[in-house]
């Protein structure tokens, strides 16, 4: 049973049942193949369609190069998500819900709170598209909504390991994101991590001390002690040999007394060390990286 | 060529060409335009369906609202949402 194209009928002529079953009843059994008894197309199968590519449907799910839609949705291998990017651009998602707020990438917890993390800055200028989201390492990574590409990092303390966990899954769990690694089987966890270093200052100061001495005057006195050289009498009696009569007399003498005198002057070596304090501050800091989470009032 | 609803044939009516033509080749060119000669629907498309809109099938993946399955799946847009699942060790395996 093929088609026959249908005959143009005119009139005056006798039309044989051979013309009838071609024109009315093999052409009217083509038609009615893709129908039921009702009229209704039968069924979505290749017995009733030559084609079955719904590659021209609307508002149905097509997938783009390379993702595949399984039983787990997979985006891997060439495939790409990118995220609705602005403010509160999935905040109306709900739970599970996620997106790229400026620097931040953003989520709805379980409880349906939103948190914001700060990825930090792995190519500014990224040329990946502004939303775009993906696993790559220990981490997550996307590109904000300046283009940059940005990561956040989590832990593996307290997360499952599950030989059979795909890379690249990806869940809200309590208030954090939890995904699965890029060689699968380890479970992070973007957690609550803020470490802040507590600001220290290194402060000593130095006891003031003041250096003083003074040297006591002091006086050195001598004074030589004066001496009388006692006046002597050379006498003697002239033998009388000869007479005459030799005389002299030795001048008394008195050694004038003298006395040496010197005084040291006092003196007065005095230095003051300048008191002087050394002080110095560190200034406080804090470490504080931007791995937690913020809570989004 | 357009349809012509079917007419309803009377007794002792007389026939003419025109009215097989209208009736029978014409209605049938129409009929047979979504399908190939052996009776299957040709293909999916606009040639063949008034309407390509897929919202009433069932399980298939349907969009919700604004999200766009392109080569790069975008959520983004306006309305567009990724909603990643909710819960405990909700990993793929």
């Amino acid at each position: 049973m093929v088609w026959t194209p249908p005959i143009t009928w005119v009139d005056d002529v006798v039309y044989d049942e051979d013309d009838l079953n071609e024109q009315l009843r093999d052409n009217m059994l083509i038609i009615k193949l893709a129908r039921t008894d009702a009229g209704k197309i039968v069924a979505l199968t290749s017995a009733y369609f030559a084609s079955l590519d719904g590659s021209n449907l609307t508002n149905v799910a097509k997938p783009g190069t390379a993702n595949v839609f399984t039983a787990k949705n997979v985006f891997s291998g060439a495939g790409r998500i990118v995220l609705p990017v602005g403010v509160d651009a999935g905040l109306d998602g709900g739970p599970g819900s996620r997106w790229v707020e400026g620097d931040y990438l953003h989520h709805v917890d379980e409880g349906g709170d939103e948190w914001r993390y700060l990825g930090t800055l792995v190519v500014a200028g990224s040329p990946g598209i502004e939303g775009s989201y993906w696993i790559e390492g220990n981490d997550e990574h996307y590109v904000d909504e300046d283009g940059d590409e940005r990561r956040t990092i989590g832990t593996s303390s307290g997360g499952h390991n599950d030989a059979a966990a795909v890379g690249g899954s990806l869940w809200i769990e309590g208030d954090y994101s939890h995904w699965i690694r890029q060689s699968g089987s380890v479970e992070f966890i973007g957690h609550a991590d803020t470490h802040s270093d507590s600001s220290h200052t290194d402060s000593h100061s130095d006891t003031a001390h003041t250096d003083t001495h003074n040297d006591n005057a002091h006086n050195d006195n001598h004074s030589d002690v004066a001496h009388v050289d006692s006046a002597h009498n050379d006498n003697h009696g002239d033998h009388t040999d000869f007479g005459h009569a030799d005389s002299h007399g030795d001048t008394a003498h008195s050694d004038t007394a003298h006395a040496d005198s010197h005084n040291d002057n006092s003196h007065g070596d005095s230095h003051s060390d300048v008191a002087h304090v050394d002080s110095h501050t560190d200034a406080g800091h804090s470490d504080s990286h931007g791995d937690a989470p913020e809570l989004v009032p | 060529m357009a349809w012509t609803d079917p007419v309803t044939w009377t007794a002792d009516q007389l026939v003419k060409a025109v009215d097989l033509n209208a009736q029978i080749r014409d209605n049938m060119l129409v009929l047979k335009i979504a399908l190939d000669d052996d009776g299957r629907i040709t293909a999916i498309d606009a040639t063949r369906f008034a309407s390509l809109d897929g919202s009433n099938l069932t399980g298939v993946a349907r969009l919700g609202q604004a999200n766009t399955y392109t080569a790069k799946q975008d959520y983004g847009g306006a309305g567009g949402r990724l909603v990643t699942p909710v819960g405990a060790d909700l990993w793929a395996t």
